[in-house]
């Protein structure tokens, strides 16, 4: 049995925010990751990022990665890889499967940073080989150094599908086309910029109704929509494709949530269902906090801000103390409201006070 | 090695040993440690395995070893995920048909 | 645009609330400010002293630099570029617009790769001055047409 003060589960932005917070408080931290690689999805992510240049806006992914990945190992957390964290046993443990054994941590507190799942959407011919999630070809293509196809119709001009468009055309494919249901881009306009530069046709107010071809994709059928997303018929496209990809929102994983019963509540504009949590991360169970994609989908800097603000108070909460720990947390709190402010956020802002009212009602 | 990126204005691709491994008998040239998907899809070989009752091509979907579509037969063992296996100097990899044989572990 | 300074100027266009700032942490003459972080930034011109640092730090690439008279009924404009094959210096390209429509023939004067662009290059097109305002691209090359 593997003994910690804090486990955290996923080392995407969140978990890698988490567990350097928690160690420079002192805290023993353990950090596994189902994958062979800690970063989660931000070694994919080739573009310079948004957000304050006093953190990491302008770097690109994986070079925030890389810093992040430094910090952690230089303050002394534990990673274990290809080690996936299977679920809490009857005597409080967390159960991991590493290198084929099945072992049990027990943790003080613990921290889920489990991210997010991609949506996949239904229309004939969806199964077809070539027919895939714009997540699989980002990691592909930015990755792997392969390229999922050559001639791509992307589908969904939320930001996924406007950057997975743009570094596909960097690694050398042909986005034919992208194909937004809605009836305006729903992503920001300057990442379509990019694409509209480079010749991309946006097809507002369309979606794809069919992929066909025999043993993998050889045409995609696109139609306009009406106002309530039905096709209309008659306005039916033949795009020559050999790949159709699929940019159409993400979900959290609360699989782990689920099994460690924190309560949960229902907001689409972040994903959908996700547990609760109060204006520290704490989900409904004290000792449990939730943090990054997983208590609502956003982008990776509002991950690593609530991955850090649930890192410290863990810690804090086990009487660890760092210097300026409090005020530390109350930054991390104002960097999170000014990363919600702006118009384009108002949305998601409106779902996390709402989650963080219901979360906070489990701890008073 | 068609859908292999030879340029890429960003990313420096860690240089990896070319292997050979066989795939449905035919000998294939790969990199050693790349997704056995992505030697497959280089190799221009877009179906990776036939369902269990209608027989439909499928092929990578979520690319992170989430949705399991994509599973091959590697030296004798089904549902192996392309995906996320790294690919071996001598794998025999096969087309999956159905859902792969119970024993032939 | 007879008052601007000739050796040109940025021009910002970030057009939605972005919580995003690195235009106004590269500029070292404060010609480029954010009142909060998802403000749209504010630019003076008379501070702008060229650098170009923006242009290659906007992770939106919007923002461009003009040079709007180059005295011979020509203009140049530059702007982030991300693609391989690079144009080169002196070669004959299609400068586009906002939406990759063709708008002129156009010449590229410079490739500039400096380090602390962190692999964006950015790429100068001289065009005729009619055009200075559509152009804000080149007709992405392909492996073929280098």
């Amino acid at each position: 049995m593997r003994t910690t003060d804090l486990l955290v589960i996923g080392s995407g932005p969140a978990g890698l925010g988490a567990a350097i917070e928690g160690a420079r408080c002192g805290a023993k931290v353990l950090l596994v990751d189902e994958n062979t690689k800690a970063g989660g999805q931000l070694y994919k992510q080739i573009h310079k990022f948004f957000g304050s240049g006093a953190h990491y806006a302008g770097t690109r992914g994986f070079q925030i990665a890389d810093i992040l990945l430094q910090e952690a190992n230089d303050l002394g957390v534990e990673t274990l890889l290809d080690t996936r964290a299977l679920g809490r046993m009857d005597n409080g443990c967390v159960s991991i499967l590493h290198q084929g054994k099945v072992e049990a941590v027990e943790a003080k507190k613990v921290i889920l940073a489990t991210g997010a799942k991609e949506n996949a959407l239904a229309f004939p011919g969806w199964t077809l080989p070539g027919v895939m999630t714009a997540g699989a070809a980002q990691t592909f293509s930015n990755v792997h150094g392969t390229l999922v196809g050559k001639n791509i119709l992307m589908v969904g001009s939320g930001n996924v599908g406007l950057i997975v468009s743009y570094q596909l055309m960097q690694a050398g494919a042909e986005v034919r086309a992208l194909v937004e249901a809605a009836p305006q881009i729903t992503g920001y306009l300057v990442h379509a910029g990019k694409i509209q530069r480079a010749g991309v046709p946006v097809y507002t107010s369309h979606t794809v109704v069919e992929a066909r071809g025999t043993d993998r994709v050889e045409e995609a059928v696109i139609a306009q929509v009406d106002e309530k997303f039905r096709p209309i018929p008659g306005t039916e496209q033949t795009i020559p494709v050999d790949t159709i990809l699929l940019a159409v929102g993400l979900n959290p994983r609360t699989e782990l949530a689920s099994m460690f019963r924190c309560r949960t509540t229902y907001e689409g504009a972040l994903g959908g269902i996700l547990p609760v949590h109060d204006a520290w991360m704490r989900s409904s169970d004290p000792n449990v906090y939730v943090c990054g994609d997983l208590a609502g989908v956003e982008e990776a800097n509002t991950a690593l801000e609530e991955g850090r603000l649930a890192g410290i108070h863990a810690a804090v909460s086990l009487g660890y103390t760092a210097p300026h720990a409090q005020a530390r947390m109350e930054e991390l709190q104002e960097s999170l409201r000014s990363l919600r402010s702006g118009a384009h956020a108002a949305r998601r802002l409106a779902c996390k006070e709402r989650i963080m009212e219901k979360g906070g009602a489990c701890h008073v | 090695m068609s859908q292999h990126i030879e340029e890429h204005p960003i990313v420096d691709y860690p240089s990896r040993t070319p292997v050979t491994f066989s795939f449905d008998g035919r000998t294939l040239t790969g990199l050693a440690g790349q997704p056995i998907a992505a030697a497959l899809l280089d190799n221009g070989i877009s179906v990776f395995r036939h369902t269990h009752k209608t027989g439909q091509p499928r092929s990578l979907f979520c690319g992170i070893g989430q949705c399991n579509d994509c599973v091959v037969v590697v030296n004798g063992k089904p549902n192996v995920r392309s995906c996320t296996t790294p690919l071996e100097e001598g794998m025999v990899i096969e087309t999956q048909h159905g859902l792969g044989k119970v024993g032939v572990l | 645009m007879s008052n601007q300074p000739s050796r040109g100027f940025a021009l910002l266009e970030c057009c939605q609330e972005i919580p995003c700032n690195p235009c106004t942490t590269v500029c070292k003459t404060g010609a480029i400010v954010k009142s909060t972080l998802n403000s749209r930034p504010e630019f003076d011109p008379e501070k702008c002293v060229g650098c170009k640092l923006c242009v290659a730090a906007c992770p939106g690439q919007a923002i461009f630099f003009q040079v709007p008279d180059l005295g011979d009924g020509k203009a140049s404009i530059t702007f982030p570029y991300e693609y391989r094959p690079l144009p080169v210096p002196g070669q004959e390209v299609v400068a586009v617009d906002r939406l990759g429509n063709e708008v002129c023939p156009a010449v590229v004067q410079s490739v500039d790769q400096r380090p602390v662009f962190n692999r964006t290059a950015l790429v100068t097109l001289v065009i005729p001055a009619e055009y200075r305002d559509q152009v804000r691209f080149l007709r992405r090359l392909r492996r073929e047409e280098r």
